[in-house]
């Protein structure tokens, strides 16, 4: 009879995607959640002090066994090209834009971004980064577009609080007030001078 | 070369006469992404932009892309408009005093706060990407080399023309912009898929296009890429409908430049 951690450690391998807690617990018919956990901790604390050459992480809301970072360029000669492409800029600033304001609407992003982004909307959505969640209330019922399970995966992150904080709106509306006091001050220069004229 | 259709696009990226030069041009995502290039180069406070000086910058870049050939986005004249017409605004006396009025740059320059978190933003998804493409997932590319495995689709033209819109809109990463009196030509492209092909059977169309640089060298490999299928020599593929498109090598075809040679007549 293998141990849970045997069991863990086979069915991660297994896969090729996160596993979630939940298909764990159910999978083993048998520990609590809890206590699944616990062997999972166990694992991947053995994993690590034994110097594997792959390791436990919690991503995208699941577990999933993957290749230390320090082999990655061992890993890349051998794949050779048969890696997926990088995102462009285009296609990270739309992501950007979807993951901070989802679910939002290509007329929006379009307007953040001053440029059409149609084709690198077309990429998320065609590499499962991004995806439709449904349609607006606004006229016409546009499309609502969000980040997708994936993407928590492609960016290495638990969750989406996870992911850094967007520039604090804070420090854009010192930004703007500053901005706003400037204005003002123009005005008021603008207003003395046309004054003095009359 | 006689092809029409190669010869038009020919002339469009080198002129007559032009030899081979270099020009330092970094690609911009759009006129907002240009603007703050030109504010953050003169190290101007986006809340204060002396908009007279930086029209006259835009403009000037916007003839450069212009003489260069590359496609300048009507975004970017929608600008353009937009800089003139807050310049116009500001040379004018404020009609009455009494009334508050905005600064004419006001709303360009929320655009630009705006925009510039989310460029920063983006900066920060493009760490996370890099940091996780370090760690390798199990298996996925064995399922890949393994066409009987998986159910493949066929390619339709149009799911084609696609893929190739989302290669163009990628933009180019290159630093230095060459611009090449004599261009690829389709043989050329050819030539270089198939060796490519050669070496690893099974690609995915972008990685296929990704290696010819300029817009122009990728429509030409897509023409390539039409003529080789045309052929027989390889096969358009996807695993589902949305799925990324792979390019398989079927084996030499009999004839290679006789086709060619029939569609110039």
């Amino acid at each position: 009879m293998p141990t849970q951690k045997q069991i863990i450690e086979a069915l991660l391998f297994a896969s090729d995607s996160p596993v979630g807690l939940s298909t764990l617990v159910e999978v083993l018919e048998g520990p609590s959640p809890q206590e699944t956990v616990a062997v999972l901790n166990d694992l991947e604390r053995d994993l690590r002090e034994s110097d594997r050459g792959v390791v436990l992480v919690e991503i995208a809301g699941g577990y999933q066994l993957l290749s230390r970072r320090e082999c990655a360029p061992w890993i890349d000669r051998m794949l050779r090209s048969r890696r997926k492409v990088r995102l462009s800029r285009a296609g990270l600033e739309t992501l950007a834009i979807i993951a901070y304001k989802q679910p939002i609407t290509k007329v929006e992003i379009d307007s953040i971004r001053g440029v059409d982004s149609g084709g690198a909307l077309h990429t998320l959505l065609e590499r499962n980064l991004a995806l439709i969640k449904g349609r607006s209330k606004a006229v016409g019922r546009p499309l609502l577009y969000a980040t997708s399970p994936e993407f928590l995966s492609y960016m290495g992150i638990n969750d989406l609080a996870d992911l850094p904080e967007l520039k604090e709106l804070g420090s854009v509306m010192e930004d703007r007030e500053r901005a706003q006091e400037e204005i003002e001050l123009i005005s008021e220069a603008e207003v003395v001078s046309t004054e003095g004229a009359t | 070369m006689k092809e029409p259709r190669k010869d038009s696009t020919v002339a469009e990226i080198a002129p007559e006469g032009h030899s081979s030069i270099r020009v330092h041009i970094p690609v911009f995502e759009g006129p907002l992404d240009l603007l703050l290039h030109l504010i953050q180069q003169d190290q101007l406070e986006i809340t204060d932009i002396p908009i007279a000086k930086i029209t006259r910058q835009y403009l000037e870049t916007l003839e450069l892309m212009r003489e260069l050939d590359l496609e300048v986005a009507g975004e970017f004249l929608v600008m353009a408009a937009t800089l003139m017409r807050i310049k116009s605004r500001m040379l004018l006396p404020p009609a009455i005093a009494e009334v508050e009025e905005e600064d004419p740059r006001a709303g360009l320059v929320r655009q630009l706060l705006e925009y510039s978190r989310f460029k920063e933003a983006a900066q920060d998804l493009s760490r996370l990407e890099t940091d996780r493409r370090l760690l390798f997932e199990r298996g996925a590319p064995a399922q890949l080399e393994d066409p009987e495995a998986s159910e493949l689709l066929p390619v339709s033209m149009f799911r084609l023309l696609d893929a190739l819109k989302t290669v163009l809109s990628r933009q180019v990463p290159p630093i230095v912009h060459t611009v090449h009196a004599e261009p690829l030509s389709l043989e050329e492209a050819i030539g270089v898929m198939r060796g490519r092909l050669l070496e690893s059977p099974r690609l995915l169309f972008a990685e296929l296009l990704e290696q010819f640089p300029t817009r122009i060298e990728k429509i030409t490999a897509f023409l390539g890429l039409l003529e080789l299928l045309k052929q027989g020599s390889i096969v358009a593929a996807q695993e589902s409908l949305f799925g990324p498109i792979w390019i398989e090598w079927r084996g030499e075809a009999v004839q290679i430049p006789d086709v060619l040679e029939e569609e110039n007549v």
